[in-house]
């Protein structure tokens, strides 16, 4: 028997290369928990049938070349339902691309492929990466491990929990506005939003092209960050991918973490706050130093987010019009055509977004929400450039307000939904790294629910974040 | 508007809010400085108004208070609709108006954040952050090759081609 539980990328790794046992017997293992608590978790929309005979040909490297093998050899990944493999179906959990199987693949997978990485499945997500609970997949929502009663976040919720059941040993997901790092954080796993631009989107369905960046999960930092470095480099294939050197990092050998605690006063769970100020006092010990600094214009992220996201989302989503991909419903005539396909394919959610993004983009509003949020942004990104200038390392957050609520608690209100979202949102509106590491838990009837806390650092130094999570998870 | 207090300094005020923001999605009222903006805020309360935002104009006597006020109609959901390619029922049109204009109402918080400082920092910021890139005009791949693979994903085809109905 493996030790799934205990089991990361680089101690799989070691045994993989010492023969402890094979690739094939690893995905067997994991195919075997996914058979066995999919059905009540639905973290996984597909198992592939194929990942034997990819783990077969793993071990065939591994037999060939060992430790020269690439270091994801045989790895068995999760990959959440938005990134395409060639010849497998990518449906982003919606109605409209039930049937869409993928041309091509994703520059992301590509990279893995060639690392030789095992394609377990795909997760379930909220439709179109739209929502912080998975309760929004047209195929039915993915449940908390900890807690079935409990959503896992979302968007990328499937991956959080593929991980977090021990149905994967590392997994993909995108990160909109926090869609990795929030379900990383009620899964109680580590999850990471790379800087914008480092990791390609050729391949990624676009929500909103400014702010996606695929991120993301693993059982500890480390293992996120082997996962981030096979996927990251520059695609030209993607035209926001990052070519020239970014500021180089400004320190290896991060010593200051600044805490915006005037952003924790309102709206945060008890326990979530107490969570976070023990995990603060944690790092002060291990030797940081902890600044308070303020953030006027961060309270502004959300409302920017819900402007800049609708607005990219309504003109990306325009593509679905069921002529050239997946579901068409036929009406009387093309435009008919359209707008059936639309109706029918589209969920709530997403069809709430569309419309709230063609209307701050139409004529009339388009200056005051759209140009007026591009505005605020650039504001906010150099709010926070300054913050890292004047010799802050790293921000830290609770990585959201709340532990995993219950299923339906929110699906009421979209608004309340949103503020899931308030402490993660700022690095997508920024474009820089941040991450979620387990920091405990809050005890909810009865049941034990992850928190996380998230570090933010300044652009390309994901580095410096892997530094502080790996301490964390040390002096934790 | 009170006309009584628009006599001085009219136009810069009314500049100065029409750049920020769009006709018909909210009141303005105008507070003589004098008045203060506590008094101002209790007054705007008493009109029944969830979240009034207190803002001044550089020159002129006047403050003004800003009442977001939406008024969505069945009409704005189905022109959206309309605009976006949705097919909307009219048993979903209720619900999706009071979600839609609770998500504008959330967002026109940034109007909170005044103008006034340079606009070209923030563009010049902009620019380093991300930049067009095109790929080379020249080479193309052989014609055909990826026609299969893509025809593939569409729902109506007939030979090499992706069928809809007629346009014109």
């Amino acid at each position: 028997m493996i030790d799934l539980e205990n089991l990361t990328i680089k101690k799989a790794r070691e045994h993989l290369v010492k023969k402890d046992f094979s690739s094939v017997e690893l995905t067997e293992a994991y195919r075997n928990v996914i058979e066995e608590k999919n059905s009540a978790i639905h973290a996984y929309l597909e198992v592939f049938d194929d990942s034997i005979e990819q783990a077969k040909y793993a071990d065939s490297v591994i037999h060939t070349k060992g430790d020269d093998s690439p270091l994801l050899t045989g790895i068995p990944l999760a990959i959440k339902d938005n990134i395409l493999i060639e010849g497998k179906t990518a449906s982003c959990a919606s109605k409209m691309l039930s049937s869409y199987r993928a041309s091509y693949d994703a520059n992301v997978i590509e990279k893995l492929k060639k690392e030789n990485a095992i394609f377990l499945g795909r997760t379930n997500m909220d439709e179109f990466a739209m929502g912080a609970s998975n309760e929004h997949s047209a195929f039915g929502g993915a449940k908390n491990p900890h807690d079935i009663e409990r959503v896992p976040g979302g968007s990328s919720g499937g991956s959080a929990a593929a991980v977090a059941m021990n149905g994967a040993l590392g997994a993909l997901g995108s990160d909109t506005g926090g869609s990795v790092r929030q379900p990383a954080s009620f899964c109680g796993v580590v999850g990471l939003k790379p800087t914008y631009g480092k990791v390609s989107r050729s391949g990624l369905i676009a929500m909103a092209s400014s702010l996606d960046q695929i991120g993301t999960f693993g059982k500890t930092v480390e293992d996120t960050q082997v996962l981030f470095e096979a996927i990251a480099g520059y695609d030209p294939m993607d035209s926001t991918s990052l070519n020239t050197p970014y500021p180089k990092p400004h320190t290896l050998n991060p010593k200051v973490i600044g805490v915006p605690y005037h952003v924790l006063k309102e709206g945060v769970d008890e326990d979530v706050f107490k969570n976070f100020t023990d995990s603060v006092k944690k790092l002060e010990k291990a030797g940081y130093e902890i600044k308070e600094i303020e953030l006027p214009y961060v309270k502004y992220s959300l409302p920017v987010y819900y402007i800049i996201m609708p607005a990219e989302s309504s003109t990306n989503l325009a593509r679905f019009d069921g002529v050239r991909y997946g579901l068409r419903e036929e009406g009387g005539n093309l435009f008919e055509d359209y707008a059936e396909t639309r109706g029918i394919g589209f969920g709530e959610e997403v069809r709430r977004r569309i419309l709230a993004g063609t209307y701050v983009l139409s004529h009339g509003y388009y200056d005051a929400y759209y140009t007026k949020a591009k505005e605020v942004r650039g504001r906010i990104k150099k709010e926070l450039e300054d913050v890292y200038a004047s010799g802050i390392d790293v921000i830290a957050t609770p990585t959201s307000p709340t532990p995993a609520f219950k299923i339906g608690e929110k699906t009421g209100s979209p608004i309340q939904m949103y503020l899931a979202d308030i402490f993660t949102v700022p690095a997508n509106i920024a474009g820089i790294p941040a991450l979620s590491v387990p920091s405990g838990f809050a005890v909810r009837d009865r049941k034990e629910l992850p928190l996380g806390i998230q570090f933010m650092a300044g652009y390309g130094e994901e580095n410096v974040l892997f530094e502080v999570g790996k301490r964390f998870e040390i002096c934790n | 508007m009170n006309p009584k207090y628009t006599k001085n300094g009219t136009r810069t005020l009314l500049n100065h809010v029409q750049k920020r923001l769009a006709p018909d999605m909210c009141i303005v009222f105008l507070i003589p400085k004098k008045v203060g903006a506590i008094c101002a805020k209790a007054y705007f309360f008493g009109v029944n108004c969830k979240r009034p935002y207190i803002g001044s104009t550089r020159e002129g006597a006047f403050s003004y208070a800003v009442c977001y006020y939406y008024h969505m109609k069945a009409e704005d959901i189905e022109k959206l609709a309309r605009l976006a390619r949705i097919s909307v029922k009219k048993s979903e049109q209720d619900a999706l108006k009071k979600d839609v204009a609770a998500i504008v109402e959330y967002v026109s918080r940034i109007q909170e954040v005044s103008s006034e400082t340079p606009e070209t920092e923030e563009r010049q910021h902009e620019h380093a952050f991300s930049q067009n890139v095109m790929r080379e005009d020249r080479e193309p791949h052989a014609a055909g090759v990826y026609t299969e693979s893509l025809l593939r994903a569409a729902p109506r085809t007939e030979g090499n081609y992706i069928k809809v109905k007629k346009i014109l």
